[in-house]
C-alpha cells in the first residue's frame, strides 16, 4: 500500500497496521517530519520540532517484536501543545519567561500518550500562557491558517489546529480554557473536543486557570478523537481535582453494515451505509441555544451549520427542540474576570528570578519584580494579571470576586437546567470565518465556547460544510457527542468509505 | 505601668507539624538536611506543578483542634494569599483563610480561659540565608512543611498568662505527637498582638503586632517594652500606630516593619486546585483513636499511682518521652521512686549535657532497668552507674555486657582493696603523715585516691573500711 492510502486511514486503524508491522515507525514519522520540514516554514505551527527524539522513538518501536507490540496509538505520529510539560524537551508555555525551560517530568496526558506507542514529533504554538485566540505570539512568532493563509488559525492551539491541518501530524494535543482547543479547530476545519473538567489529568499543564484549564484534543475525526481521549483520560492522584472515568467514557457507537462500531474498541468493520445509519439517533434529544442564534455578528455560514446540522440530528432520529439559556450575558465578563484572577495568582511565580531573564535592577525587591515582569509578559498577558490583581483586591473582593462566583453558579445551574432535558446542547463554535492575521480579534470572540469552561461540561467543535457547530454534553457524557459527530462524519464520509 | 491601663493581648502561634511528608507532596518534612535536598516540582513551584492534601497533616489539625476543644467545620477549604517574597516560590502560600479547620475553641489556665478563634492549616515557607559578600541564598527544604496556626482571642494581659499559655499549648502539641514544639528550631512561632485598653473608659486601644520572638524570653521582654512604649505614647497624647514590628532581643527594642497604609492585600481566594476539605467520620475517628494522655492527667496519675511529689511528676513528665522512660522503667524494676530519682538526677542532666531528649536518646527503659537492678544488687557501685548512664544515653551499648568487658563490676574481693590502699599509702606520704598526726579529713583524699585506683569499682564503705585499717597498721 502507498503512504496515501495509510495517511486515509483512522488512528485506530493505522496503529493497527504498525503494531502488526504492516507499516514501519520509521516510514510514518519520517513523512510527517518531511511535511513539518516543508510546510512549517510558511505555518509556523512548531515552536520546537524534536526531529531527533522522534526518530529515536519511531526505530525504538519498530525495534520491539511484533508479538509483543501494545499500545492504541503504536507509532502515531502526534503534537503537544507548548503548555503541556515534556521530560527533557523545552517547554515555553509560549512566553519570554520559559524560553530554556526543561521540565524534569512529563505531564501527566503526555505520559499517557507515550505509554500507548505516540511519537511526539514536536511542540505547538500558543498564546502566551493560552491568554488569546490568534496564536500571535510575539516571543515565538504567529501562526497561520494552512486554509487561508491570510488569516490566523484561531487560539490559542493555534498551532495545534494548523499542525494537524496542513498534515504535518496526525493527532494533536492542546488545551483549553475558554475555547482554546474548539476555536482553532473550527477555524482549520477539524474536530475539536475539550473534556469534562476532571476527566483528563491537569498535572503538568502550566496553569492559566485552574478552575477552568483542560487539556483537549485536535483530531481529524471524532473517532481519532475519540480514541485519544480514551487514552489521557482516568484519575491522577497528583491532580486532586480529577475525578475516576466511567467505564464507557468517549466510547464512539455508530451502526456500520455489520453490527456497530465503537471507538475505542475493536475497529474491524469500517463500513457504513445510510441504511444502518437511518434511526440511529433514535432517543437522542438535542436543544438548539436560541440566545446564540442572535448574538451579534453571527454569519450566516455559522448559522446555516447549525440549522443544517439540526436537520441531520432529525432525519437521523434525534428530536430537536430550541432550549433557552436567559444567562449569556453573563459568559463573556465573568469568565474573564475569573480566569484573570486565577493567572494573576498562577503567574506570580514568573518573576525573573528563577525563570525569564532578570534585569538586574537595582534597589528594593519590589523594583525587581515590577522591572522583571513588565519586561517579561505580553501586554496581553499583563492586561489580565492587572484586571485579576484588581478584582482579588481587599476592597473589591466582595464587590466584583464574589459576584462573579455568584454569576458563575447561576450559569451552572442554567446550563444543568437545559440539560436536564437534553442529551446534547447545539450552538456555534464561532462567528464566522478566521480573523486576519493582521486584524484584531473580537472582545467576545469566545461568547460560544466559555460556557462549556465555566460550567467544566464536554464540549466539541464539529466541521460542517465550511464551518462548525458546537455539541455540548454531560458531564462525562463524551461518548454521546463523540457518536452525534461521528454519525454526521459516517453520514458525510460515507460514499468515501463504502467505496473504498 | 501606671495602672490606667490593661493590656489586651492576642497570639499568632504556627506549630510545625511533624508529619513524614510535607502538606501538598510527598518530600520529608524533617527538620534540617543539606539546603534545597528535600524539594521537588510542587514545593519549588514549577509550572504545572499540583498540590494534594496530606491526610496525615489533617489528621494532626484534628488532633489538635479536639484537644483545643473547638468546633471542627464539617467543611473547611484552602485559599491562596498571594505575595511575592524569594522564599515564597509559587508567590502564594496555601492556606485556609475564610473556612479554617476549627473555630472557638478554648484552652484553660489556672483561673483563667483564653478562647481560641480559630486554627487553620497552611504551608511554611523556604528560608533565606544572607551571605557576607551581600548575596541572599535560598533553602526550600521547609518550604511546605505544614503548619496549623492557632490565633487567639485578645484575653491575656500579662506576660506570665502568655507563657503559660504557650507552655500548655506547646505541651498539648507535643504529648499529641503532632510537634516538636521547639522554639529554637522555628517548630513553634509566636507573633504577640497587644494594645492597651485605659480602665477609667474602657476604651481600647490600636494594637501592633510584634514579630521576630524566638523565646519565651523574648516574648516577655517584647511585651515589657511594647507595653511601656505604648503607655508613654498614650500619656504624651501621640497615636499608637496599628503596624507591625520587629522585636530586637539584642537591642532590646522592636522597629517598625510595615505600617497599616503598607499593609501587603494578600489577594486571597479560594485555592482552585483542591477541592474543599471535608472532615468525614472516618476522619474524626482516626482522629480520636490518634490522641493521647495529656500532661496534667498524666502528672496525676504519676502523683497517684507512684506516690511522687507533684515536683517529682512535674520534672518526669516535662517532655512525654521522659514520662515514658519514667512509666516503662517502673514497670520493669517495680521500683517507681528509685526510677523516678535517677531520671530526675542523672537522666535530667545528661539531658541538658546532650541537648537529646531521653526519648531520642540511645536510653532504653529496658537498659535503665538493667542498670538499676545492678546497682541495687550491688554488682555495680554509684559511681559506676553513673559512668554506664552516660555511655548508654550517648552509644548504642549493652550495659551489662560492658560492665563486664571493661571490668566495671564492683569489686569487693579484701585482699585487692587492701593492695590498692598499701598502693595509696606508699604514694602518698605527705598525706599520710598529716593524717596521723591527727588532721582527720585528710581520710577522704586518701579515699579519694583508693577510689581512684579502682576506677569506681568499690563501693565508698569497703573502700573506706580498707584505708582505716591499713593506716592503722602503720600508725
Amino acid at each position: 500500500m502507498d503512504m496515501n492510502n495509510y495517511l486515509q486511514m483512522d488512528i485506530p486503524e493505522l496503529s493497527g497496521a504498525m503494531r502488526r508491522g504492516e507499516l514501519s515507525v520509521l516510514e510514518l514519522t519520517a513523512h510527517f517530519l518531511n511535511v513539518i520540514e516543508k510546510e512549517d516554514p510558511e505555518i509556523h505551527a512548531f515552536i520546537t520540532v524534536d526531529r531527533e527524539g522522534a526518530l529515536r522513538r519511531a526505530r525504538e518501536l519498530d525495534g520491539q517484536p511484533v508479538s509483543e507490540r501494545r499500545g492504541r496509538l503504536y507509532g502515531i505520529p502526534v503534537s503537544v501543545k507548548d503548555n503541556l510539560l515534556t521530560r527533557g524537551l523545552r517547554t515555553t508555555a509560549g512566553s519570554a519567561f520559559l524560553r530554556d525551560y526543561v521540565p524534569a517530568t512529563d505531564a501527566e496526558a503526555v505520559k499517557r500518550l507515550r505509554e500507548e506507542g505516540a511519537v511526539i514529533l514536536g511542540k505547538t504554538n500558543l498564546d502566551e500562557f493560552g491568554m488569546g485566540s490568534k496564536t500571535e505570539n510575539p516571543v515565538y512568532g504567529s501562526t497561520v491558517n494552512p486554509v487561508d493563509p491570510e488569516r490566523s488559525p484561531g487560539g490559542s492551539s493555534g498551532g495545534a489546529a494548523a499542525a494537524l491541518a496542513s498534515g504535518m501530524c496526525l493527532l494533536s494535543f492542546g488545551t483549553d480554557t475558554g475555547g482554546s482547543v474548539r476555536q482553532p479547530a473550527a477555524y482549520c476545519g477539524m474536530f475539536g473536543i475539550k473534556p469534562t473538567y476532571g476527566a483528563v489529568s491537569r498535572n503538568g499543564l502550566v496553569a492559566y486557570a485552574s478552575s477552568m484549564d483542560t487539556v483537549g484534543v485536535i483530531a481529524r475525526n471524532a473517532a481519532d478523537a475519540a480514541l485519544a481521549l480514551s487514552v489521557i483520560a482516568g484519575e491522577d492522584p497528583k491532580d486532586s481535582t480529577s475525578v475516576p472515568v466511567p467505564a464507557d467514557y468517549a466510547l464512539m457507537t455508530v451502526p456500520g453494515n455489520h453490527g456497530e462500531k465503537t471507538i475505542p474498541g475493536d475497529h474491524a468493520d469500517m463500513t457504513f451505509s445510510g441504511k444502518a445509519l437511518k434511526d440511529s439517533l433514535q432517543g437522542v434529544s438535542v436543544g438548539v441555544l436560541e440566545e446564540f442564534l442572535s448574538a451579534d455578528l453571527l454569519s450566516d455560514e455559522s448559522r446555516a451549520a447549525v440549522s443544517s446540522f439540526a436537520a441531520f440530528l432529525t432525519e437521523y432520529g434525534a428530536s430537536v427542540t430550541y432550549v433557552h439559556l436567559p444567562e449569556t450575558e453573563l459568559l463573556v465578563p465573568v469568565y474573564y474576570m475569573l480566569a484573570s484572577c486565577e493567572a494573576s495568582s498562577n503567574l506570580g511565580r514568573y518573576d525573573g528570578i528563577r525563570y525569564g531573564t532578570d534585569l538586574g535592577t537595582q534597589g528594593p525587591l519590589s523594583d525587581v519584580y515590577l522591572g522583571n515582569r513588565t519586561a517579561g509578559f505580553s501586554s496581553e498577558v499583563r492586561r489580565r494579571i492587572l484586571a485579576g490583581t484588581y478584582i482579588l483586591s481587599e476592597e473589591h473582593y466582595t464587590e466584583l470576586y464574589l459576584r462573579a462566583e455568584r454569576a458563575r453558579a447561576r450559569i451552572r445551574r442554567a446550563y444543568r437546567k437545559a440539560l436536564s432535558s437534553c442529551d446534547i446542547l447545539l450552538c456555534p463554535v464561532v462567528r464566522g470565518k478566521a480573523p486576519f492575521l493582521s486584524g484584531k480579534a473580537p472582545y467576545d470572540d469566545d461568547l460560544f465556547t466559555v460556557g462549556a469552561n465555566l460550567t467544566g461540561l464536554p464540549a466539541c467543535a464539529v466541521p460542517v460544510g465550511p464551518s462548525s457547530v458546537q455539541l455540548v454534553g454531560r458531564p462525562m457524557a463524551e461518548g454521546t457527542l463523540l457518536s452525534a459527530a461521528g454519525v454526521y462524519e459516517a453520514v458525510n464520509a460515507g460514499e468515501r468509505r463504502t467505496g473504498k | 505601668m501606671t495602672g490606667q491601663f490593661e493590656a489586651m493581648i492576642g497570639l499568632e502561634v504556627h506549630v510545625e507539624l511533624k508529619t513524614r511528608t510535607k502538606m501538598f507532596c510527598s518530600c520529608s518534612a524533617a527538620f534540617g538536611g543539606e539546603p534545597n535536598t528535600r524539594i521537588c516540582p510542587v514545593c519549588t513551584g514549577q509550572p504545572g506543578a499540583l498540590p494534594a492534601v496530606n491526610r496525615e497533616a489533617v489528621l494532626f489539625g484534628l488532633v489538635l483542634s479536639r484537644e483545643l476543644s473547638g468546633r471542627i467545620r464539617p467543611v473547611s477549604r484552602f485559599d491562596r494569599k498571594n505575595y511575592f517574597y524569594p522564599d515564597n516560590p509559587k508567590s502564594y502560600q496555601i492556606t485556609q483563610h475564610y473556612r479554617p479547620l476549627m473555630e472557638n475553641g478554648w484552652l484553660d489556665l489556672p483561673g483563667k480561659r483564653i478562647r481560641i478563634h480559630e486554627l487553620h492549616l497552611e504551608e511554611d515557607a523556604g528560608k533565606l540565608y544572607h551571605t557576607e559578600d551581600g548575596r541572599t541564598l535560598v533553602d526550600l527544604n521547609r518550604a511546605g512543611v505544614p503548619l496549623a496556626e492557632i490565633v487567639t482571642e485578645p484575653d491575656f494581659s500579662t506576660a506570665d498568662e502568655v507563657t503559660a499559655f504557650l507552655e500548655r499549648l506547646r505541651d498539648v502539641a507535643v504529648y499529641s505527637g503532632v510537634s516538636d514544639g521547639r522554639m529554637q528550631e522555628g517548630s513553634l512561632r509566636v507573633d504577640v498582638n497587644l494594645s492597651l485598653r485605659d480602665l477609667r473608659t474602657g476604651e481600647p486601644g490600636v494594637r501592633t503586632e510584634m514579630k521576630n520572638l524566638n523565646s519565651f524570653t523574648e516574648i516577655r521582654h517584647a511585651i515589657a517594652h511594647e507595653t511601656l512604649r505604648q503607655e508613654e505614647l498614650i500619656l504624651s497624647g501621640q497615636p499608637v500606630l496599628q503596624e507591625t514590628r520587629r522585636w530586637d532581643e539584642a537591642l532590646g527594642q522592636s522597629f517598625v516593619m510595615r505600617g497599616k497604609e503598607e499593609a501587603a492585600d494578600y489577594r486571597y481566594f479560594p485555592e482552585p486546585d483542591l477541592y474543599p476539605l471535608v472532615v468525614t467520620d472516618t476522619l474524626l475517628r482516626e482522629a480520636e483513636a490518634l490522641r493521647k494522655e495529656q500532661r496534667p492527667e498524666k502528672e496525676a496519675r504519676f502523683m497517684k499511682d507512684f506516690g511522687l511529689s507533684a515536683y517529682t511528676a512535674g520534672v518526669l513528665t516535662e517532655d512525654p518521652g521522659t514520662a515514658a522512660l519514667f512509666e516503662r522503667t517502673q514497670a520493669l524494676t517495680g521500683d517507681p521512686k528509685g526510677a523516678a530519682n535517677v531520671i530526675g538526677t542523672e537522666i535530667l542532666r545528661l539531658l541538658k549535657e546532650t541537648g537529646t531528649l531521653p526519648g531520642e536518646s540511645f536510653l532504653t527503659p529496658e537498659k535503665l532497668s538493667t542498670i538499676l537492678k545492678m546497682n541495687k544488687e550491688g554488682s555495680i557501685t554509684g559511681a559506676v552507674m553513673k559512668e554506664l548512664l552516660a555511655l548508654t544515653y550517648r552509644e548504642d551499648v549493652d550495659p551489662s555486657e560492658y560492665a563486664r568487658e571493661k571490668g566495671l563490676l564492683t569489686v569487693s574481693d579484701e585482699s585487692l582493696v587492701g593492695e590498692w590502699a598499701d598502693q595509696v599509702i606508699r604514694e602518698n606520704p605527705g598525706p599520710v603523715r598529716e593524717y596521723l598526726g591527727g588532721k582527720e579529713k585528710v581520710l577522704m583524699f586518701l579515699l579519694g585516691q583508693v577510689m581512684k585506683l579502682s576506677k569506681g569499682r568499690v563501693k565508698p564503705d569497703d573502700a573506706k573500711a580498707a584505708i582505716i585499717t591499713k593506716l592503722k597498721e602503720i600508725s
